[in-house]
């Protein structure tokens, strides 16, 4: 009778936890891929985006508010035509703040991608209005596997975190592209003295970057509708996760996400659930004390 | 050239001293109303046309004790310190009493002030600070949120039959007081239950609810703030803990309902203060007079009704008293008796909170239709 009832419980333990891995790994690849976002920029331009958390949200608000409801597109065409926005937006800020700014001191160059942050959050919040919108029907639903239920934009995100993942290795490692951006991030001065374009690589790079953060907006517009605040705690959790994976390293941004995702599912479990974001940023600070170099990092090249 | 300026800029300043003083005349009552015209949420511009209507549905009678009334509208924006400024400009421009604010933090950084100028100020803040308040001269015109959250979960339990609820509530002051008062209420009629607290921030809730269905509750009860309802909602019906389910009163709002779909919140229960689809006659004599007024596209809501009824409670305590005087307002304003307000009929009791009762509403179809009213 009690072993029965044992065995029960731990049945229902391990579905639980089953459970709580599925939407760490999600949220784990959504941190991941923030991760990736503002590494790139920071190996390009050496500078930190702090305007990401905006960017993320203005693309949501550009394809719900914008595209899907305005002009009435379905969701394909409409994330496209979000992605080549953001690009020309890109374009348009490497061209104004991280190219010019790129060799002022630190502090200026942080002041003014904040700046750039709060002039697209009031932009957004004059234009779209305050109030919190949404994509009836976008990446709902969910997906029964067994006893385990799983939200459809979880799986979405997953597939699409791989997608990119495995398009961006691809392209840093075999187009020529690819490899200028890796020798800029490497040393810049040498780079240019190889007849490698600097500030059109930086271009590119901020593109890419700014494109992610269009598509991390996207995915997470079923988890937490399209406001102004969707994407403050993801960024910087995307932050911890680049800190806790080693700074400046593509693949460690991703191991930093899926353990941030795994860990805070996992404590909510064991502490009062409102620890969860705590334990996060706990395992930032251990981890900046303890090897600050992050799981994967090595000691970058100055 | 710079005297000149200096000159010029000291008379600009002595006029917009002066011209409220100048502007007002001696025939009429100035009732003064603290709305939230600019920031967010922008709830002023009903606030203002529900007050506007009832100063001119007095008027039209009439006006009170032979003079006509007179709206003296102010912003108290999103912040305190505008809400200070806002209130003294009222107190000095010399209205009667105030009706509103709609926010309980701008009612608890002003109160001190019009309880030094002894003007009666009827608020529609819902914290249950407001209650605890030792200030004579503060009414509330707008059900509690303990009364809120008690309306709740008596209704869980009788209406409901709730053996074990799981509460799952935002862990900032709103949150946490409407669970406190409602687990209190639990434990006091025998009734088990867990409570699982989630920050504003959070973007997912599996941890909470994977919880409340380990503990096998049989119902759920809701208390937290209108961004939390589209991730909350999605996740208990994607888990599967679809069972009897109690909200506060955001669930009842349209930009809320905006969010969610249909079988995330079909059959949910929530209690509210307003509701449009309310059958009693003078809800519905109301909608009709303010569609006449401002348009059918214009949605009534809350905010219309209750200051409505503000502006209306102040004329009647007025005429009541037979004076002007604060004072005498504030007499005849504990002593009203059955006032009926759109929002409730109206009774003071010693802490100044005029509305005792509630309306239980069901959602279907994403529609949210009245139920019930319960009183306390």
């Amino acid at each position: 009778m009690s072993i029965v009832r044992v065995t029960k419980e731990v049945v229902f333990l391990y579905k639980i936890i089953l459970q709580l891995l599925v939407s760490g790994i999600a949220m784990g690849f959504v941190y991941g891929l923030v991760g990736i976002e503002y590494t790139l920029i920071w190996n390009s331009t050496g500078l930190l985006n702090f305007s990401h958390e905006r960017i993320i949200m203005l693309g949501a608000y550009i394809f719900a508010g914008s595209f899907v409801l305005q002009t009435g597109l379905s969701v394909l065409p409409a994330i496209v035509a979000t992605i080549i926005a953001i690009i020309f937006f890109a374009v348009f800020v490497a061209y104004t703040i991280f190219i010019p700014l790129r060799n002022m001191s630190a502090l200026c160059a942080i002041m003014s991608t904040v700046m750039l942050g709060n002039i697209i959050n009031e932009s957004v919040r004059l234009y779209y209005g305050p109030e919190a919108i949404t994509v009836k029907g976008f990446l709902t639903g969910m997906i029964r596997i067994g006893t385990l239920v799983v939200a459809r934009a979880y799986v979405v995100i997953i597939f699409v975190a791989l997608i990119i993942l495995a398009l961006l290795l691809l392209f840093m490692m075999k187009t020529k592209t690819g490899k200028a951006m890796r020798c800029v991030a490497q040393n810049k001065n040498a780079s240019s003295l190889m007849g490698i374009d600097v500030q059109k690589n930086m271009m590119i790079t901020i593109a890419i970057s700014f494109s992610i953060c269009s598509i991390i907006g996207l995915l997470v517009i079923p988890l937490y509708s399209v406001k102004q605040s969707m994407a403050s705690m993801i960024s910087l959790k995307g932050f911890a996760a680049g800190v806790i994976g080693g700074f400046g390293s593509l693949p460690g941004a991703i191991v930093g996400g899926l353990f941030i995702g795994i860990i805070e599912n996992i404590a909510g479990m064991i502490f009062p659930s409102t620890f969860k974001d705590v334990v996060a940023f706990v395992c930032l600070i251990l981890m900046l004390l303890l090897r600050p170099s992050g799981i994967l990092g090595k000691k970058r090249i100055s | 050239m710079k005297r000149t300026f200096s000159i010029l800029l000291a008379m600009m300043l002595l006029l917009t001293v002066l011209a409220p003083s100048v502007v007002a005349s001696e025939e009429t009552i100035k009732i003064g109303l603290l709305a939230t015209l600019t920031g967010y949420p922008l709830n002023g511009e009903h606030m203002a046309k529900g007050a506007q209507m009832a100063v001119d549905e007095i008027n039209e009678a009439g006006g009170i004790l032979g003079k006509k009334v007179e709206l003296d509208i102010q912003d108290v924006g999103n912040t305190t310190d505008v809400g200070i400024n806002s209130c003294n400009l009222l107190i000095s421009n010399k209205v009667v009493s105030i009706v509103g604010p709609h926010y309980s933090s701008t009612c608890l950084a002003i109160e001190n002030l019009i309880n030094a100028a002894k003007i009666p100020m009827l608020v529609g803040g819902t914290s249950p600070k407001i209650a605890k308040i030792d200030n004579d001269y503060l009414f509330r015109i707008r059900a509690s949120d303990t009364m809120q959250a008690v309306a709740a979960a008596k209704y869980l339990v009788e209406g409901l039959d709730a053996k074990n609820v799981a509460i799952l509530y935002g862990s900032d002051d709103f949150g946490t007081g409407g669970m406190e008062i409602a687990s209190e209420h639990f434990s006091s009629v025998g009734v088990d239950w867990v409570a699982h607290p989630f920050n504003n921030e959070d973007t997912d809730v599996t941890t909470q609810i994977l919880k409340c269905i380990t503990s096998g509750c049989d119902s759920v009860m809701i208390w937290a703030t209108e961004a939390a309802y589209p991730i909350v909602a999605r996740q208990l019906y994607e888990l599967g803990l679809i069972v009897p389910t109690i909200t506060n009163p955001s669930l009842a709002v349209d930009s809320c309902l905006a969010q969610l779909e249909q079988e995330w919140v079909e059959d949910w229960y929530c209690v509210t203060d307003f509701l449009t689809s309310n059958s009693e006659e003078k809800v519905q004599n109301f909608i009709k007079a303010y569609e006449a007024k401002y348009g059918t596209e214009e949605s009534v809501d809350l905010h219309c009704a209750a200051y409505y009824s503000g502006v209306k409670l102040v004329a009647d305590a007025i005429e009541r008293a037979g004076s002007t005087d604060t004072d005498a307002i504030r007499n005849a304003l504990m002593e009203t008796k059955d006032f009926e307000g759109i929002i409730g009929t109206m009774n003071p009791n010693e802490n100044g909170e005029f509305i005792h009762e509630i309306i239980l509403a069901q959602c279907n179809d994403l529609k949210v239709s009245y139920i019930k009213t319960i009183g306390e």
